[in-house]
């Protein structure tokens, strides 16, 4: 019940109260208008807070106001950092955050920043923020909100580097929306940064981010040229499938592009599919203990079956892949 | 024209499965928001996934996906019914799958429904989690994670 306490303190003129920064204050107002929503939380409210049942309901209100003032007193970046930090806390308190609430929360955000998103004036930090928490509860009713961020995205596009623009297929990804064309252009200004070699980032990562991205959308050909195009290698002197056969990247990593290779059905392609051998036999070679580790760690025993029954399902077509079935097996 | 065994909510292999009729050996799959992009039809990659996983199984089911998107939107009973047809390449059907299909698909609707009121964190410590690689020893294996955070923390240790 702290939370309710704090917005209820913190309406009115007390808004500037020390103890609640301003961003906080708009997920507090957003939790407790859920709060005002469940007959239990509103009953206890009664009961242990002595407040009549006009009171409460008149917060709702208020707490409307609350996040306008704060909307309005606090700058756009520490919101999208707070708010998407705060999506992504495992605090307990967070499970209040449904993904309806958020929806409002965020469509009250972006009615406020339209117009500063739209013209560009936000930083790529800030638009894939708040994008990344419009990828979380993307919902039909939200077409404006995305029609404001490709629109920001559009004019901030040169101002993008690497990281944020695959940070922002990332989220289209999430938001399972297959933009083939703003993948391409991502790629494309990728290899353009890559071929001037802007800095010594390391860009093949990107790469493989964006290759995961545009295959967990199923968009085949920016995949395959995420991966078999040869800038990387003419820039840096590897490729990036040279990398990975040259054991560049941990077990987790290697898992994931197998995964991601199978799962689309790219091993039909002969390169994809000599990556995949190698993957396989990269992974069968692993310690059986950090195999174990690094795998289940982070991923779904599926994940790691699944792939398992496509390998020898596959009928040599990968390979065999009989230590990894052995590994698998282990599990 | 004998029976037809429909078993509902059966594992096969690993997979749990909506549908198994097991003297035509096939598997059907009632297929939601999880499966399908943001146009509920083009597939995606997970689904295509779990969809060869299933057909590589020892015993090489034939595989059929109902949309649930599609069934649940016709609102013409004999549409639906034409619709499972089709899918199930079948030419007749008896009208006991026809109405477990429609309670399964209507509640991987209802699934979706409920989905907005539960708390998007779980859903967002699965998706990390999926793309988390093996530690924090080599800068590289977080990139694909997260580049930006990674990025800005190899910045800040610099300075």
């Amino acid at each position: 019940m702290k939370f309710l306490d704090l917005v209820y303190k913190s309406k009115g003129d007390k808004v500037n109260e020390q103890e609640l920064k301003d961003a906080a204050l708009i997920v507090l107002s957003s939790l407790g208008k859920l709060a005002l929503r469940s007959p239990y939380v509103f009953k206890n409210l009664l009961e242990f807070n002595e407040y009549d049942e006009k009171t409460v309901l008149s917060l709702n209100e208020e707490i409307d106001e609350i996040t306008e003032n704060c909307l309005t007193k606090t700058h756009v970046q520490q919101i999208a950092k707070f708010f998407d930090d705060y999506t992504r806390s495992k605090d307990p308190s967070s499970k209040f955050l449904t993904k309806k609430l958020t929806r409002d929360l965020l469509l009250k955000v972006h009615n406020h920043y339209q117009e500063k998103i739209e013209s560009g004036n936000v930083s790529p930090h800030v638009l894939n923020d708040l994008f990344r928490i419009y990828a979380r509860v993307n919902h039909n009713d939200m077409q404006d909100a995305y029609n404001s961020f490709i629109r920001g995205f559009g004019q901030t596009f040169d101002s993008f580097e690497d990281r944020h623009l695959a940070a922002f297929c990332r989220s289209l990804s999430l938001a399972s929306l297959a933009q083939e064309d703003i993948f391409v252009s991502v790629f494309n200004r990728l290899k353009e940064l890559v071929e001037q070699k802007a800095k010594q980032s390391p860009f093949v990562m990107t790469f493989l981010q964006l290759f995961q991205s545009a295959n967990e959308l199923g968009l085949k050909e920016v995949s395959t040229r995420a991966l078999l195009d040869d800038c990387i290698k003419k820039a840096y002197g590897l490729s990036t499938i040279e990398m990975v056969e040259a054991g560049k990247f941990s077990a987790g990593i290697r898992f994931s592009i197998l995964l991601n290779i199978l799962s689309t059905g790219l091993d039909e392609n002969e390169e994809f599919r000599q990556l995949a051998k190698s993957l396989v036999e990269s992974l069968d070679n692993c310690d059986p203990k950090d195999f174990k580790t690094s795998l289940l760690t982070n991923r779904s025993i599926h994940d790691v079956l699944r792939v398992q029954s496509i390998i020898a399902g596959s009928d040599g077509a990968v390979t065999n892949g009989a230590k990894f079935v052995k590994l698998a097996e282990i599990i | 024209m004998g029976y037809t065994t429909i078993q509902s909510g059966t594992t096969l292999g690993f997979e749990k499965i909506d549908f198994y009729l097991p003297e035509k050996n096939a598997v059907v799959i009632i297929a939601g928001r999880g499966a399908y992009n943001f146009d509920k039809a083009t597939e995606k990659s997970r689904f295509r996934m779990i969809k060869r996983s299933i057909e590589n199984l020892p015993e090489k089911p034939t595989l059929h996906v109902v949309n649930s998107f599609k069934f649940t939107g016709m609102k013409d009973a004999k549409d639906r019914y034409d619709y499972l047809k089709e899918t199930l390449g079948i030419e007749q059907l008896s009208s006991e799958i026809a109405k477990d299909v429609e309670i399964d698909a209507k509640a991987v609707e209802e699934i979706d429904q409920v989905d907005d009121e539960d708390a998007i964190v779980d859903e967002i410590i699965d998706d990390e989690a999926a793309l988390e690689t093996d530690g924090p020893e080599v800068v590289d294996e977080e990139v694909l994670e997260d580049p930006a955070q990674v990025l800005d923390a190899n910045e800040e240790k610099k300075e």
